[in-house]
């Protein structure tokens, strides 16, 4: 009943356009009431989930982002994924989603993956005469691995709610971010032989190696980003937070002094920008918490433990209800809220069910991600029709193919749990 | 209202440029409690500096209450925006309205229960740095009265006609 | 209909909490002929303590279980308990805390909204992670994630140490690759948080004995009948009874699992570490209220 009404509520401002933040802290308002629990039981939760180290990498990867963006860095990336695999047939869709990969070693979003990646990459193929809404789709749907391959907001998150460690977590998803990186290369490479478009650059080895290893040691402190984020995490230097300060004190180094594609100037925007953006994110995070107070104080996650239950005691099929069920969300709902909602109630679950803690963040993670790619609310579906010029209804049939692929991948890494623990146990 | 609309924007840009400034105090706390324990004791300094973390996270409350407020005066915070793209700009602007005045309901309440947190806060110091409490609970209540005033003009400038529902867009970082 | 007392911890399922809270469940809603019903929320369900402190005050919460540090920040005299080396053994402690200067602090939670119910065993916490600490010179430089409190972090400086703010689920991670040198808890939190597997090291420095206690909120608490109000302190006590012992064998259980699994236990003098530790009393004592006078009343206990 409780979970109903708050559901529909939520989806009622939700349609209204009323923001995500504000619908869910009002609907923890109307909850609290109801119960006859005091409104300021909000403000603890706001409070407690706010003044938090560990959130805070959430704004400092969004500020190294923000650095890597305007330095420079991104269009050194696309060159070097270019050098690398632009030659075969379908190679300049194989770059872009190469270009998304190493990206998203660098940013934690996937809205901003897509949108550096795609304000480059799709123009290029569209040049080299690929189908402007197949470009767009492929950038969209490359842009999830933004939230997959570490650093990665929604890890972050998930990692603070269902208090495991974010470096775990962290590691956990590298393996799963190069199998559906790779899935994508090989489906669009695949995809430009059967179309017959994209043209085969003939390159000499030698050529190869030399454009290569140029283009290589241009974006070499691009690519050094990850080694120094994830080394530091891994060899004990910094904890995540930390690591994320790390990665914006080396991009202003290396944007400022070495490529010299930044001004000190540029430096007051970038921060206020940075900031506003963490705050629209942050309040969602906040108000999400009250409401999990709300649904953890009503019992809400038990309820639905025993009814799951009652259906199976499978726990494969447990895991295909999760999937279908995160597949639907994922649709609608924004994906740091639905962790912040769902990993408390779905977490224990998935515990008694044997599901590794860890294992299950990257199945949330993985599946929610391709909630950034489905209509009709899909932030990389707007952004990279926003680039490409195209309307929403235009991407959907070249979109299904990658759809399909991603879809598969959350299968792959939900029944195969090796593929994210084989690094951290 | 043109010279309300323009007196909002100055005194949004100043909090805009202040909010940024908090976080850039954040990080240059984190950053000095790296080098305090990654960096000084290779040169055989041993100092311990708990305070960093706490500047960081207090300023960063502040970042997102502030912050907040500043997304409203255009309308920029994370929503789902499909009905007002698709809608005629009349309903659009109608429905906009509506979410405003929702807004403002929750913004109002968040203003209420801030400030009687802040009452009741009032004994609590921070662990560390043995401030009171309330300098940072108070970013709540301060937030949502600038979110309040920025939503009434918002909302006039779509009555007035000097601004359209679908105009500006969202800032989406998932 | 029925009351349902929210109670909330921050502990494992098979830690002397959940003992506790069982135990209280069960008494009460035995003894309540149904009007009672008692939701135990384990593991941070409800927040952490600070979280749940405000909660209770509120009355969004009926009950929850606490450590001493984090109500520092609400009733800064309890500070008095973060002085290091205060008591020499878990009996001296949980003795004084049972006694009337226990019962005095109890009081102290009246003023903030709450009701000091019993305080249940103090955890006797000591210096765990990759290096042993067998002497304070081995303390030197070590780089030890602590609590945040005063009475915390100045020990651990004025140890040698470099204490070091970081969020309790990153320890376990900062400990495997070596962000810490160590942390400080006591042993059966060692083994129910998985620390055991990371660490070569549990060095019996004891250098705090952390109370604990349970609390309820006053707005929950007055809702009650006179008769229910006494069955609810029965409960309490029942539950403290409860704690006591559990705590002393999931403690003894904690350092045999420990030394299975290959952990060393040392044990190092201690007498250094209370001279130099004793030295920063007065220090700490100026930011403690009623701290000198309250140190006064324990010592007469002991
Ligand atoms: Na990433
Ligand atoms: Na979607």
């Amino acid at each position: 009943m409780m979970l109903a009404s708050v559901m529909l509520g939520l989806l009622a401002l939700l349609a209204i356009s009323v923001p995500v933040g504000v619908a869910i802290g009002l609907i923890s308002f109307a909850g609290l009431w109801s119960k006859g629990l005091p409104l300021i039981a909000a403000s603890q939760a706001v409070f407690e989930s706010l003044d938090s180290f560990s959130l805070m990498a959430v704004p400092f990867y969004i500020l190294a982002g923000g650095v890597m963006q305007v330095g420079g860095i991104s269009q050194r990336l696309v060159n070097f994924a270019n050098a690398l695999v632009g030659w075969v047939r379908g190679g300049l869709g194989a770059a872009a989603v190469l270009t998304s990969l190493m990206f998203s070693t660098i940013s934690g979003s996937s809205s901003a993956t897509t949108a550096a990646v795609g304000s480059t990459t799709i123009p290029a193929m569209v040049k080299k005469g690929y189908p402007k809404n197949y470009a767009a789709a492929l950038v969209a749907a490359s842009g999830e691995l933004g939230v997959i391959i570490p650093p990665s907001l929604p890890i972050i998150i998930y990692g603070l709610v269902m208090n495991q460690s974010i470096a775990t977590l962290f590691l956990a998803a590298i393996i799963p971010g190069l199998i559906i990186g790779a899935s994508l290369i090989v489906t669009s490479i695949a995809a430009a032989y059967v179309q017959g478009f994209d043209t085969v650059v003939r390159v000499h080895p030698v050529e190869w190696l030399k454009n290569a290893l140029i283009a290589g040691w241009k974006a070499l402190f691009a690519l050094l980003m990850p080694v120094i984020i994830l080394g530091g995490i891994y060899s004990g230097a910094f904890t995540p937070t930390e690591a994320a300060v790390v990665a914006v004190a080396y991009g202003l180094v290396v944007s400022l002094f070495i490529y010299r594609e930044l001004t000190w100037r540029d430096l007051g925007p970038i921060f206020v920008r940075s900031a506003l953006i963490s705050a629209g994110i942050l309040l969602i995070v906040a108000f999400a918490s009250a409401l999990a107070f709300l649904l953890t104080i009503s019992q809400i996650p038990q309820q639905i433990g025993l009814w799951l239950g009652s259906l199976t005691d499978n726990p494969l099929v447990f895991l295909l209800i999760v999937n279908v069920l995160l597949l639907v969300v994922g649709m609608f709902m924004e994906t740091l809220a639905a962790i912040i909602i769902l990993a408390p109630i779905l977490g224990p679950i998935a515990s008694n069910y044997g599901i590794d803690p860890i294992h299950f963040g990257i199945i949330m993670i993985v599946n929610l991600a391709v909630g950034m790619v489905t209509p009709p609310v899909g932030v990389n579906l707007f952004i990279a029709c926003e680039v490409a010029g195209i309307r929403l209804d235009q991407i959907i049939k070249p979109l299904l193919l990658f759809l399909a692929v991603l879809v598969f991948n959350i299968f792959l890494l939900s029944y195969v749990p090796a593929l994210s623990l084989v690094f951290v146990q | 209202m043109r010279a309300i609309s323009r007196i909002a924007d100055r005194i949004n840009t100043l909090i805009a440029a202040i909010v940024g400034m908090m976080l850039a105090i954040s990080t240059i706390a984190v950053f000095a409690q790296i080098m305090v324990r990654f960096a000084l004791p290779k040169l055989g300094i041993i100092i311990a500096a708990p305070w960093t973390e706490e500047v960081a996270r207090y300023f960063m409350v502040w970042v997102v209450f502030l912050g907040v407020a500043v997304l409203l005066r255009t309308g920029r915070l994370i929503a789902v925006e499909i009905v007002i793209f698709m809608a005629p700009p009349r309903i659009a602007n109608i429905v906009k309205l509506g979410a405003v005045a929702v807004c403002l309901l929750f913004f109002g309440i968040v203003a209420a229960i801030g400030f009687d947190w802040v009452a009741m806060s009032a004994i609590e110091v921070a662990p560390v740095m043995r401030i009171p409490m309330n300098w940072v609970y108070l970013s709540m209540p301060v937030g949502a009265l600038i979110a309040i005033a920025n939503l009434i003009i918002f909302a006039m400038e779509i009555i007035v006609g000097s601004r359209q529902a679908a105009g500006e867009g969202v800032e989406a970082v998932e | 209909s029925a009351l349902d007392i929210t109670f909330g911890h921050t502990l494992a399922l098979d830690s002397h909490y959940q003992v506790a809270a069982e135990k209280f469940k069960e008494v009460v809603e035995a003894g309540s002929d149904g009007e009672l019903t008692v939701s135990i929320f384990p593991q941070s369900q409800l927040g952490g303590e600070v979280r749940m402190i405000q909660s209770a005050r509120t009355g969004s919460i009926g009950a929850f279980i606490t450590a001493a540090p984090p109500l520092e920040n609400t009733l800064p005299e309890f500070g008095v308990f973060s002085l290091p080396y205060l008591f020499d053994s878990v009996d001296q402690a949980n003795g004084v805390l049972q006694g009337p200067v226990g019962d005095m602090f109890l009081e102290k939670l009246s003023s903030a909204g709450m009701v000091g119910m019993n305080f249940f065993s103090v955890f006797e916490r000591s210096v765990f992670g990759t290096s042993p600490v067998n002497s304070v010179q081995d303390m030197q430089g070590l780089k030890i994630r602590v609590l945040q409190g005063p009475g915390f972090i100045e020990t651990y400086d004025a140890l040698g140490a470099q204490s070091t703010p970081m969020a309790y689920s990153e320890v376990f991670v900062a400990l495997q690759n070596g962000v810490v040198d160590g942390a400080e808890a006591s042993p059966e939190q060692v083994v129910q948080d998985r620390f055991v597997e990371v660490i070569d090291n549990f060095s019996m420095t004891k250098i705090h004995y952390m109370p604990s206690m349970l609390v309820m909120s006053d707005v929950i608490f007055n809702q009650l009948t006179p008769e229910q109000q006494e069955l609810v302190r029965e409960a309490s006590a029942q539950a403290r009874d409860a704690s006591l012992e559990a705590y002393k064998q999931t403690y003894a259980d904690a350092l045999v699992t420990l030394e299975e699994s290959g952990v060393a236990i040392n044990e190092p003098d201690l007498a250094e570490f209370q001279d130099a530790a004793l030295a920063l009393w007065p220090r700490l004592l100026e930011g403690i209220p009623d701290g000198e006078a309250n140190l006064e009343l324990i010592q007469e206990q002991l």
